[in-house]
């Protein structure tokens, strides 16, 4: 090439000789002109000599041990590169996993916003994607059913618990999350007037101050109703599931984020409350086993989701991320032949949600949330189990387009645990696993939960909640039905590659 | 910061000790030189340097002095203390000549790089200084 090109490696040969000859240079001035020129002598000997260790001491960083100092510039940009990426460089629609169109829709619901934009959609919108078909004759608003989900009615239970809203806040752990930030949520929710999950956080402390309905989630490691040897205890879960705020227990199988690995908790964010709660010891990284004791086939399976109904006396749910959905219709084969249904299935997508868990499995495991929850809505309907338990899903579900594409395939409502975290203040830092969350919420240091001031940021819930609602019904009546359970397939528009019409299993 | 090894407690008691010696050495000085002190208006003067080099230096100081008392900043303390200290030992052996202040330098820098070695882990440009992976290979 004739264009003018740096030669690196040349620049950093003459960097590092004037750095070692400008400790000469200033020392002969000092010496001979005046004593001020020795600032210089001391800054550059320093520099020389901490070259000399990044050129010869030090055996790990080649690029530090061929170029010098100047070769730490690369550690500097690169360590800034994440920032730059999101605040100058990236557009609006390529950031992952929420890109920047997709975050300042929940935050404008958030800060209650009216969304109304111009001028077009800033996706490709003919591309591959899914959408919704709305109808030539739309709904009235004023016939649309108010939405009801009543959990447990199929069992007729005395503690059947109903929601008026299809917005759940997905399980996220005291832990994972700081106590300022589960108290926000726990605050939003009550004000939002929807049930939380507590995550597998042990007794739900934190979860519990504020007020909201609760969803005690059983991890594999049962933290807060465990036996020291991983079992259930029943006492500890009747005594549990007896508060008033805990409506619903569910059983978490795996999750989306690591799927067939059970919880992690990175020793950096282990208190000596949250060692306290568990029941863990400090210092080390808790990782939950990958499954329950008590379920190492479908037949002790099923029997363990009838004991923790009849210890709880509340509705059940079992949450699972899909591996193969025919695994799933031998569970469903099983709880026919032994006449035992939880009251709810949620499908978790593998798409990786707030939790911390290997990169591999973020990025490489479990199927993803429209064709797992599209096999197992068509096979409970196949198999006649659809009226024997409400089915939930999870899974990136943040804006109404996709939560009502998920309940075209069979949701009768969403969980989401991100949308919540962004409804609160999270900039997608993703530091989660550090505790050196930006705006507070994932981490245990009071100066950075300082900024998270629960007054305000539990009305972002209330809002989120509402504008979510409120859009739902706009696109329900666009769509011509009157009520949730009135969609169906037929009601996407689904382009002929699309990650649905292929039939996402081969098995 | 992530991923700092713990210290051991002989090295905590180390460089604790290391810290508020030279702290209380360069705090003094430094209280000296920005009390107007007569001997170091005559030293600054003979290093052309009065008033203001005195001021500076003295309040680098009080600085270095400052930052090495906080567990979170002693190694940048400890850093602006060593570069004053070779500030003075170029001082004393060009030009000032050699008489005890020059011993005082000469243990304020080394109490300096001990801290330093101590706490390299707490400066990320430090850090890559020296290796701290090891590899169990057999």
């Amino acid at each position: 090439m004739s264009t003018a090109k740096v030669d690196l490696h040349k620049l950093a040969r003459i960097t590092n000789f004037m750095i070692a000859s400008s400790t000469g240079a200033f020392f002969f001035a000092g010496y001979f002109l005046s004593f001020w020129f020795h600032f210089g002598t001391v800054f550059f000997l320093m520099l020389t000599v901490a070259n000399f260790f990044y050129r010869h001491v030090q055996t790990q960083h080649t690029i530090l041990r061929n170029f010098g100092v100047i070769g730490q510039m690369r550690y500097v940009l690169e360590s800034v590169g994440p920032e730059l990426r999101q605040y100058l460089f990236s557009t609006d629609t390529e950031e992952r996993p929420f890109n920047r169109v997709e975050r300042a829709e929940v935050y404008r619901k958030a800060k209650g916003i009216e969304g109304a934009q111009s001028f077009g959609s800033q996706y490709n919108y003919d591309e591959n994607e899914i959408k919704l078909r709305h109808a030539m004759f739309p709904t009235d608003h004023a016939d649309l059913e108010p939405y009801r989900l009543t959990f447990g009615e199929e069992r007729g239970l005395a503690q059947a618990y109903t929601i008026d809203k299809p917005i759940v806040i997905s399980a996220m752990s005291f832990g994972s999350l700081g106590s300022q930030a589960v108290r926000t949520l726990s605050r939003g929710a009550r004000l939002a007037g929807i049930p939380m999950n507590t995550g597998e956080g042990g007794y739900p402390k934190y979860h519990l101050q504020e007020g909201a309905d609760l969803i005690f989630q059983m991890g594999t490691a049962k933290f807060g109703v465990r036996n020291d040897d991983g079992s259930l205890n029943d006492d500890k879960l009747t005594a549990l599931a007896a508060h008033e705020q805990i409506k619903m227990v569910e059983i978490k199988f795996s999750q989306g984020a690591k799927p067939g690995k059970g919880g992690l908790l990175p020793k950096e964010k282990i208190t000596t409350e949250i060692s306290e709660l568990r029941g863990v010891p400090m210092g080390q990284d808790v990782v939950s086993p990958p499954y329950h004791v008590e379920c190492r086939n479908l037949v002790s399976t099923v029997k363990f989701i009838r004991r923790v109904q009849e210890v709880a006396g509340v509705p059940v749910g079992i949450k699972l991320c899909v591996g193969r959905p025919s695994e799933v219709g031998e569970l469903f084969e099983e709880m026919k032949r032994q006449e035992v249904f939880p009251d709810y299935i949620s499908i978790d997508g593998g798409e990786g949600g707030t939790g911390a868990a290997p990169k591999a499995y973020l990025d490489g495991v479990g199927m993803p949330l429209l064709p797992a929850l599209k096999s197992v809505g068509d096979m409970m309907v196949e198999m006649g189990v659809r009226d024997r338990m409400k089915l939930l899903a999870a899974g990136k579900l943040v804006t109404p387009g996709r939560q009502v594409g998920a309940m075209c395939l069979g949701a009768d409502a969403v969980y989401t645990a991100r949308g919540f975290m962004l409804a609160i203040g999270c900039i997608q830092a993703l530091q989660c696993g550090n505790n050196t969350c930006p705006v507070g919420i994932t981490t245990h240091d009071p100066s950075l939960q300082r900024g998270l001031v629960i007054e305000d940021k539990a009305y972002r819930i209330a809002n989120y909640v509402k504008g979510s609602v409120k859009d739902i019904e706009h696109i329900l009546c666009s769509m011509g039905v009157r009520r949730v359970r009135e969609l169906t397939f037929d009601h996407l528009y689904v382009p002929h590659d699309s990650i649905l019409s292929v039939q996402g299993d081969a098995e | 910061m992530k991923n700092v090894p713990k210290k051991s407690t002989p090295a905590l008691i180390a460089t604790w000790g290391a810290q508020l010696v030279a702290a209380g050495i360069l705090g003094y000085a430094g209280y000296l030189k920005l009390a107007d002190h007569q001997a170091d208006i005559e030293l600054f003067t003979q290093l052309g340097m009065e008033p203001a080099g005195r001021y500076i230096i003295g309040g680098l100081e009080l600085l270095a002095a400052t930052l090495m008392l906080i567990p979170q900043s002693a190694v940048y303390g400890a850093i602006l203390g060593l570069g004053v200290m070779l500030g003075a030992i170029i001082g004393h052996l060009t030009a000032l000549g050699i008489d005890v202040k020059l011993l005082f330098a000469l243990l304020v820098a080394a109490l300096c790089v001990v801290v330093i070695v101590i706490r390299r882990f707490d400066a990320e440009f430090l850090r890559n200084l020296w290796d701290h992976y090891r590899y169990d290979v057999e």
